[in-house]
Formats: C-alpha cells, structure tokens, sequence
C-alpha cells in the first residue's frame, strides 16, 4: 500500500490471548485503544489531550 | 564541514571510511542525502516525552533481523527526500498543536548527521529535542552531536557481543554502546531502552541491567517487553514468539536487583 508523507501510522500486532502490541502509536489510535480496556492506566496517559488536541 | 565528512565517512562504529559522496556505500547503504519514512506526532515513547513529533530517517547501520519496522528502517532509498526547512515547518506546527518534544530517529540517525546538523539549525530554539539513537556512533559522530539535543533516548539491545553478532551483524557492539552511553550521561539527559527479547533474559538483559546499575546508578530505563518477531525474527528459534509472562517477571525482578530506575 503506497504511504504519502503526511498521513498518521500505527501498526498493531492483535495476540491470540488478547493482548495487543503497537508501534508508532499515534493519539487517535490510543483513544481507539482506550475504549477497548478503560482500565489501562498507561494507554489512557497516552490518549489524554494536550492543548489543542493531537 | 559536516557534509565533507561523508567523503570518508566515519559518522558510525563501523567506520567504514567510504566516500558518500562520489557514490560510494558503507553497510548502512546510505549516500550522501537523507531520506525519511515517517514523521508524525506519536505517543508511544517514553511518557514525559509525548506527545512527540517524530521524525524517522531511513537507513540504519545496524542489521537487527527482529526488526520492527523492517525495510524503511533499514534502506536508505525508502520514504521521502528531507527537507529541513519544510520539515522544520511541520515540526513547529506539532508544537504548537501540543506536542512536547521533537524527536529524531531512525532508522539510525547518526548517518544521516550532515542532515540532522541541518534540520536542528532549523529548528526553533525553545524546542525540546530528542536523538533517539542504537548508541552505535564513533567518537566522530559524538563530537557533531555535543550539545544538540536535550534528551538522548538510547537502545542497549544485546548484553554480549555474540548475541549482537549473530542477530544485529555487529562486532565489539557492547563496548561501543557503554562508551556512548556513559558519554551521552554527561552532556544531556538520558533514557536507556531495551526491548526484552524472548530466550535473552540472561544473556542479554541481565549484562545489560547489572552494567547499568553499576556504571550508571539511577540512570532512567525504560524496559520494553512488547516485543514482536517481526521482519527476519524467524530465522532464529527463540524470536519466534513474544517475550512471555515469566520472563518478563523476571526481567522486573533483575531490575530491581540492580536497582534500576525504570520509566514508563
């Protein structure tokens, strides 16, 4: 898939027990991960707004 | 001046001493014009650094066969040219958007330093920088970089020569990462990383915790146990998988006996 320059990437290895790894983790994509487990203290720092918003 | 280095480059441990500029390519494969694969505002590192407007150059000099990001770290000709005014641009309005800190990576930045010198200078001056880096420069390319970045976020992969050797294609590898590290320990502020690889907890984290926890006490790490065999990982048994549940108990424990300051 052709990729241009400015668009956002992230790439998820989904586990077969559920667990979830991510690369390039970009805001949207930790809010999109957030709603999977609310409890995830360390995604839901990472999905917080700064600002304006990323 | 930096740019004439390329005419026998030296900017990396290999030291391959290849003219970059008539064309000439050392392992890393890289010419004299940097490349770029990805620039974005992310939060995946360290948390006091997100979010952070990354920007990855392409082509390392390194071999990693485990990889994660694959091709576009590794080949110079992948992505787009850098254009330091423009990226300078993209890197303001990520700052102004709320992005934190500006982070250069790779790849491996290091040979790309001619580059980098640019686009710093670009930069604007407030801006909280960080080189992420595999910590494998030359003692030239640590002169280039004295107080360039704020932040040096540094990987400590492999905690014996033989493990870099036969899964990065790297010699002398731990000596000339310690060196780097206890240098980088001076001049800036500094994370180490290291991503724990399934069947290296002793060989690999354990040399790596004990040798921080002796030479850099209280040195922030962070140890990364998300770990996923990707790229050419499968050529090697143990990397086949991702680190387990007791291995990554034991890595904490090997952390905290060495006391080491751990970040998120």
């Amino acid at each position: 898939m052709k990729r241009t320059k400015n668009e956002l990437n992230s790439e998820l290895l989904i586990l077969p027990d559920g667990r979830i790894l991510v690369q390039n983790l970009t805001r949207p994509m930790a809010e999109l991960l957030r709603e999977l487990d609310p409890r995830d203290r360390l995604m839901a720092s990472r999905a917080k707004k700064i600002r304006k918003g990323i | 001046m930096a740019r004439a280095m390329l005419a026998d480059c030296h900017f990396c441990a290999h030291h391959c001493g290849v003219n970059r500029l008539a064309g000439d390519r050392g392992v890393c494969r890289a010419g004299a014009d940097a490349r770029f694969f990805c620039a974005q505002t992310e939060v995946t590192d360290e948390v006091e650094l997100i979010p952070t407007f990354a920007i990855a150059l392409s082509g390392c000099d390194l071999r990693c066969d485990f990889c994660i990001t694959g091709r576009e770290s590794w080949d110079p000709r992948a992505g787009w040219m850098l254009d330091a005014v423009e990226m300078a641009q993209r890197a303001r309005a990520a700052l102004a958007e709320g992005a934190r800190t500006i982070m250069i990576l790779g790849g491996e930045p290091t040979i790309h330093l001619p580059a980098v010198i640019e686009l710093v200078a670009a930069l604007p001056d407030t801006a909280r920088l960080v080189w992420k880096t595999n910590a494998h420069g030359s003692a030239q390319a640590r002169r280039l970089l004295d107080g360039m970045f704020d932040v040096w976020v540094a990987d400590y992969k492999f905690g014996n020569d033989g493990c870099a050797g036969r899964l990065a294609k790297v010699s002398g590898y731990t000596g000339i990462v310690q060196n780097n590290l206890l240098w980088a320990h001076e001049r800036s502020e500094l994370i180490v990383r290291h991503l724990l690889m399934p069947g290296h907890v002793d060989c690999c984290w354990r040399p790596v915790a004990e040798w921080l926890g002796d030479r850099l006490p209280g040195v922030k790490v962070n140890l990364r146990s998300g770990f996923w065999p990707a790229w050419r990982a499968g050529r090697h048994a143990e990397l086949a998988g991702t680190a387990r549940a007791d291995e990554v108990r034991q890595a904490e424990r090997i952390a905290g006996e060495n006391h080491l300051n751990l970040v998120p």
